[in-house]
């Protein structure tokens, strides 16, 4: 799983040694929150080679930037930098006009960065077909609901620390929630094969 | 699906139930609701279990180490990034574009437009380029000089009328404040000129005024010497007899060291202003001072008739000294090069009339 993860003191220790161009410091920073940002990254991309691309980006932003760093979260604050580099990745790509969905089939590709511990290969199996199906389902929003149900249901961010990092207000994105939500749910009613039984309409 | 029938209880207010994010009012609604539909309890329910099932989905394993180096932190740009790669590829589509424009319609017409253009673009740099154009007028750090030049004849004949109307009144004092209010005119016209250096010749031909610097400062050199006076020396000699005080004649010598009156085209406008000035106050005093005693009631009319034969000889071989020098041409469109002008202006329809033969046969090759 990821790097241990690092108490507020020791982060910020890091923080100010990594201020003064220490970067083997700010490397544990990277460490600590890797795992966390090409999750975002690619979920958000849909691109192994963009979304790698786009978090060493982001690390490299951060450690330039890191002298703008006011305090607070390092780990909300570091995600802004990466949801922001995502969004200029999308950018560029409708630019291209080289968006291609097709991306979003390389299970193949992605899945062995999958990790759980012991359970049956049949269950994996299973694990890792629904896994791909909620992927799917994400792929399918629109790129602002999917950045807040990522930090939201798929992260655990709370709606406050969304609206910092995605920078906006906090109706837009409960609003946002609510309908990614939405979609999701009845994407995933249409394809009830992989589904809990308890996604079964009971009347 | 159920999801979408139409029920008081919103998805939002749904959703923010899951998050725990509603009011105690809001709650009890929710709850009430689900108490008395089913519908909305298992709308509810299958909105729990699709954030749970998002809640279960791993963190992704990351193909590589992101650790910073400092090859990395220290170039120029990440230049291994996607991002710069889009940049290049965006700057090659627009050229892309830039070319595919061009490559459309007849080519024989894009082509004869680009050579008439091209001809128009080399004629122009050939009179610009034309020795005492305005841009070498410019360069030379003169640039109302084509203005003045244009100019020189005109004060020659008007000093000459106000200087000889002077003479009548036989009034000393009169003559000076005529010189001093062209030399006033002067230094404003030198000022707009430096002002407006960068405008175009025939721009400073259509505002010049009567008077010029030089040709006043000669002018008000010669006022000032008298009869013959015709340099520096000469000046401070015709002006000592009237100015016996030595006072006033250390006065006028370090005015008479002005180079205005010996190069009224070189000098800077303003030491002209101050020389001739200078030298007009001491004239002026200089004839006070024999009306006062008596001495010469009729040298002040003699004075103002010879110093106006003076000034206007003085004038026209200043207007003659600057009527040879470069800058004569106001600019590659000047009257003396009115053949090159034609052909520009020939190569210039040509271009306009080919491009838009052009963009005709474009047209048409897009409808088609």
């Amino acid at each position: 799983m990821s790097h241990a993860a690092l108490n507020a003191t020791e982060e910020e220790a890091i923080i100010q040694q990594a201020l003064h161009d220490d970067i083997n410091a700010f490397n544990r920073l990277v460490e600590t929150y890797e795992r966390l940002a090409y999750s975002v990254a690619y979920r958000m991309l849909q691109n192994q080679e963009q979304a790698t691309d786009a978090v060493q980006e982001s690390f490299i932003k951060a450690f330039r930037a890191l002298k703008t760093f006011r305090g607070g979260s390092f780990k909300s604050w570091l995600m802004r930098i990466v949801t922001n580099t995502c969004y200029d990745t999308l950018r560029a790509r409708k630019r291209q006009n080289t968006d291609n969905l097709n991306d979003l089939a390389e299970s193949d590709e992605h899945a062995p960065y999958f990790i759980d511990r012991a359970e049956s290969p049949g269950e994996y199996a299973e694990r890792m077909e629904l896994n791909r199906l909620i992927d799917q389902a994400i792929a399918t929003l629109p790129e602002d609901q999917r950045i807040v149900i990522l930090l939201c249901d798929v992260h655990g961010y709370a709606y406050e620390e969304i609206c910092e990092i995605t920078g906006v207000p906090m109706g837009t994105v409960k609003s946002r929630i609510s309908r990614a939500r939405g979609k999701l749910r009845d994407y995933l009613l249409a394809n009830p094969e992989l589904l809990p039984s308890a996604f079964r309409p009971t009347a | 699906m159920n999801s979408s029938q139409p029920t008081p209880i919103s998805e939002e207010l749904l959703s923010a139930y899951l998050d725990d994010a509603v009011t105690p009012q809001e709650r009890a609604l929710v709850e009430a609701a689900m108490a008395e539909d089913a519908e909305v309890a298992w709308r509810l329910e299958t909105l729990r279990l699709t954030v749970t099932l998002l809640n279960k989905l791993p963190e992704l394993q990351t193909p590589r180490s992101f650790a910073l180096t400092p090859a990395m932190v220290y170039k120029s740009a990440a230049s291994g990034t996607r991002a710069s790669n889009d940049q290049e590829n965006e700057r090659t589509s627009v050229w892309t574009t830039i070319q595919s424009f061009f490559q459309a319609g007849s080519p024989l017409m894009r082509n004869f437009a680009t050579a008439s253009f091209a001809s128009f673009l080399i004629l122009a740099a050939l009179g610009s380029f034309t020795p005492g154009s305005s841009t070498d007028i410019i360069a030379n750090g003169r640039p109302a000089a084509s203005a003045e030049i244009a100019a020189a004849p005109q004060p020659v004949e008007q000093v000459v009328a106000k200087q000889s109307s002077a003479q009548e009144p036989a009034d000393a004092g009169a003559v000076s404040d005529e010189a001093e209010t062209a030399q006033g005119t002067a230094t404003f016209v030198a000022l707009r000129s430096m002002q407006e250096g960068t405008e175009t010749a025939e721009t400073l031909l259509g505002d010049a005024p009567v008077f010029t610097t030089e040709s006043l400062e000669t002018d008000a050199a010669a006022y000032a010497a008298g009869p013959a006076a015709t340099n520096d020396e000469e000046v401070l000699a015709a002006a000592v007899p009237a100015a016996e005080d030595e006072a006033e004649r250390a006065q006028l010598e370090s005015s008479a060291a002005e180079p205005a009156a010996a190069e009224p085209v070189v000098i800077a406008a303003g030491q002209a202003d101050s020389a001739a000035a200078a030298e007009l106050t001491a004239a002026d005093e200089s004839m006070a001072e024999e009306s006062t005693a008596g001495v010469a009631d009729t040298t002040a009319p003699q004075m103002g008739e010879e110093s106006s034969v003076a000034a206007t000889s003085a004038s026209v071989a200043a207007a003659k000294e600057v009527s040879v020098m470069p800058g004569q041409e106001d600019s590659a469109f000047g009257t003396d090069q009115s053949p090159l002008r034609y052909v520009q202006i020939v190569a210039l329809t040509l271009a306009v009339l080919f491009a838009a033969l052009w963009l005709m046969s474009r047209s048409r090759t897009a409808a088609s």
